[in-house]
């Protein structure tokens, strides 16, 4: 296929509408994801299942959670969750490392928290265009 | 140059071809989730060069509404999305060939068409659907699609419009001998 013997249906116009959008499109490849990954990222907290505490991923701070079996020291930073200590008796929840903007969870059974990473809400896809 | 039985003829074949191609066009197996072609809007582009704006949104609107009850999605949230993204595409091509008819020739219009479209239906879906905003990531990808199946359609376009006319051409030599 002769790449010039389909240029000649296209006007001075075309290309610039087809240039624009390209423009349009890499722009937003380029700010969106900021934009959005900086709005829309949220930990939260959770002791027995009820909300303890709603946090920006971006915004570095330790975080103590009370459980039932006592403090639980949360750790935010440089966009990732950890657990740093935990009166917990196996310290799996130290052990399961950080978790970030991807989504996941970070879970201590014993003392009943769990930390999950969440947009402003999430859910799955809904529905399929056709 | 049609009287008016014609012009009706000529909308009701093009209908029965848009409402075609839009419920064949869901047989079409894509690997990416929300990816398709539209071409069902070459006939509403063909219908907005020969009979101008007015009959190229009816039927788009009549396309959507039996493409849908053919292939079962009346009311669906896909014809909502369906409705949005065809009406807003026939607006703005309807736009653009009344501000810049001369300079774009169907393949921009289409270009312009075929991103509305898929930017108001990726926005309805957010605000309507999804609500996670996650999902305008996509922009861009959908953006990029358009611009492909814009010029597809566009060309696609050119050639039947093209074709129309050499054959209308014909015909009438032959009636008026």
């Amino acid at each position: 296929m002769n790449l010039r013997y389909w240029f000649r249906y296209f006007t001075t116009g075309d290309i610039l509408v087809i240039f624009v959008m390209c423009l349009f499109a890499a722009s937003l490849f380029i700010f969106l994801p900021g934009r959005l990954v900086a709005g829309g990222n949220t930990v939260y907290i959770t002791v027995n299942g009820k909300l303890a505490g709603r946090y920006s991923l971006n915004h570095d701070r330790l975080v103590l959670v009370n459980g039932p079996l006592g403090k639980t020291e949360v750790q935010i930073e440089a966009g990732k969750v950890r657990i740093l200590s935990s009166p917990c008796p196996n310290h799996y929840c130290v052990r399961m490392g950080a978790v970030t903007t991807g989504g996941g969870a970070l879970v201590c059974v014993p003392n009943r928290i769990i930390v999950r990473i969440g947009g402003d809400d999430s859910g799955g896809l809904d529905a399929v265009s056709r | 140059m049609i009287d008016k039985t014609g012009k009706l003829s000529r909308l009701a074949v093009l209908l029965a071809l848009a409402t075609a191609i839009h419920s064949l066009e869901s047989l079409i197996p894509v690997t990416v989730g929300w990816f398709r072609f539209g071409f069902a809007n070459i006939i509403g582009l063909t219908t907005l060069y020969m009979f101008g704006f007015k009959d190229a949104a009816l039927l788009t609107m009549g396309r959507i509404l039996l493409g849908s009850l053919i292939s079962g999605q009346f009311g669906s949230p896909g014809f909502l999305l369906a409705i949005a993204g065809g009406l807003s595409s026939i607006f703005v091509m309807g736009g653009a060939y009344w501000l810049a008819g001369r300079l774009l020739s169907e393949i921009g219009i289409s270009v312009l068409g075929a991103v509305t479209h898929n930017m108001v239906q990726l926005w309805v879906a957010y605000a309507i659907f999804v609500k996670t905003q996650s999902i305008l990531l996509l922009m861009p990808v959908m953006i990029l699609a358009a611009i492909g199946t814009g010029v597809i359609n566009g060309l696609a376009t050119k050639f039947l419009i093209k074709r129309i006319e050499s054959l209308d051409a014909r015909n009438l030599t032959n009636t008026d001998s």
